[in-house]
């Protein structure tokens, strides 16, 4: 599970996450994994392998537009942690910024959570995937270094993670900013492009542009 | 007026042709070039002289009798005109329709002590006896004997030319130059190590796909790639409401 997860109560002012992403070659995962540990140091929770199946809902109402996606996602490889809530508003940073900037809400749930979306709130379920890889802190910057699999479906109903999607392992560099203003001393989104910049030229991170 | 310049130099080599009849002053072309071809070429030199004086006295004239008015926009105006008039000037004297003065001897033909309206006419009114007093100012190729004589004095401040020290400066420049060759060496030597070393990391094969990523992206946010076609058998996934995981294990804990 991710260390430097914050988990925020429900509030007026939504949470903000500040993210760059990109990919590397499966070749040169070591090389990226090496300098990542280098960075962040030999503290407990990093180079901490994940494995989190990720559910992906959207209203049922075609009366909604646009359809509200949500995510819950849990991790396969600890029974005990909960599932987690995820919604991601759009994106909010004018196209000049360097980092995507977007609503966060992120919540661990008590309840099983497919079962109340579905039954209780009326989502579908658009797609899933599992993401297997690596997560690092350096400071509030969240790093995941992940590899984006199919789910398959064994007859005792657990999932397993099957083919790869892509021969990239997807990585993601993240903060998340409470209340959605930062204060003065934060600057979430050079934070975010120092890593950056430490993970050239191993990664090319870039903003999100849906529309690519 | 002329400054005769004598290709031999040295004032005995201008003779003195006092007998002949004729103006006070007469050219002759050492380069044997016919008399009349010279004296038309001179022609725009001379028109051009009367130009530049007209312009020169015009401009003393004017801070002569206006001092309070005087501008220096106005001055520098009259002295770009001059000067423009001075480069036309040595640009036809440069040209090839101008005989080359310097290999011409001017050999003054009379010096009398009595005026002569002739040359007086000629020169304006500057010099109306070619007299022996004045003709060594007009027709000298050589520098005054004073001038010359500082000149000497100049001449023999110059360190003498002492093999040993000619020598000592040579080896210094030797050694600087080596010096200097053995550093560009070096440097050319760095550089070329530096290059091939950037060559060869350019070579690296790229680490990351930019098709993946926008894939892995499009796949994360629409999921492209994980949508089974419609129709075939596995599309969607229903999970049932007991669906086992970690959240019933976990609330079970709870």
């Amino acid at each position: 599970m991710d260390p430097d997860l914050k988990i925020a109560a429900f509030n007026n002012i939504p949470n903000q996450e500040y993210a760059l992403f990109g990919s590397v070659l499966e070749a040169h995962l070591e090389t990226l994994l090496h300098r990542l540990k280098g960075l962040c140091g030999q503290l407990p929770g990093n180079a901490e392998p994940f494995q989190d199946h990720y559910l992906i809902y959207s209203t049922k109402s075609p009366n909604i537009i646009p359809p509200v996606h949500v995510r819950a996602v849990r991790s396969i490889m600890s029974t005990f942690m909960p599932w987690r809530f995820q919604y991601y508003g759009s994106e909010i940073s004018e196209a000049s910024r360097m980092v995507t900037q977007r609503q966060i809400i992120d919540a661990c749930c008590s309840v099983r959570l497919p079962k109340f979306l579905e039954d209780g709130l009326g989502f579908n379920m658009d797609y899933e995937y599992i993401l297997k890889g690596f997560t690092f802190a350096k400071g509030r910057v969240r790093i995941s270094v992940g590899r984006m699999m199919k789910t398959a479906h064994e007859v005792n109903m657990q999932v397993e993670a099957a083919e790869a999607l892509s021969g990239s392992y997807l990585v993601e560099v993240a903060t998340v900013v409470f209340g959605g203003s930062a204060t003065n001393e934060e600057n979430p989104e050079k934070e975010i492009l120092q890593v950056a910049e430490l993970l050239k030229p191993i990664v090319d991170l870039k903003r999100l542009d849906v529309k690519r | 007026m002329l400054r005769p310049q004598h290709p031999h130099g040295g004032a005995g080599s201008v003779s003195l042709h006092p007998n002949l009849t004729g103006g006070g002053l007469g050219t002759t072309a050492g380069s044997r070039a016919p008399q009349t071809s010279l004296v038309d070429g001179l022609d725009p030199v001379a028109e051009n002289l009367q130009k530049i004086k007209a312009a020169i006295s015009g401009l003393l004239q004017y801070i002569e009798t206006q001092p309070d008015s005087l501008s220096w926009p106005t001055i520098m105006d009259r002295f770009s005109t001059i000067s423009s008039q001075l480069a036309n000037l040595s640009k036809i004297v440069k040209s090839e329709r101008i005989p080359d003065m310097r290999r011409m001897d001017v050999i003054p033909f009379l010096v009398s002590a009595e005026t002569d309206p002739g040359l007086e006419k000629t020169t304006e009114g500057r010099i109306p006896v070619m007299s022996h007093d004045k003709f060594p100012d007009y027709f000298r190729s050589k520098m005054e004997p004073e001038v010359e004589h500082r000149f000497q004095e100049a001449y023999y401040k110059v360190p003498p030319n002492n093999a040993e020290l000619s020598q000592k400066a040579d080896k210094q420049v030797q050694n600087l130059n080596k010096v200097v060759s053995a550093l560009v060496e070096s440097l050319s030597a760095a550089k070329e190590a530096w290059e091939s070393k950037t060559a060869g990391l350019s070579k690296i094969p790229l680490t990351h796909d930019v098709n993946d990523t926008n894939a892995l992206l499009l796949a994360m946010t629409t999921g492209k790639g994980l949508i089974s076609p419609p129709g075939s058998s596995n599309a969607y996934p229903k999970y049932q409401p007991g669906f086992p995981g970690a959240g019933g294990q976990a609330s079970q804990n709870r």
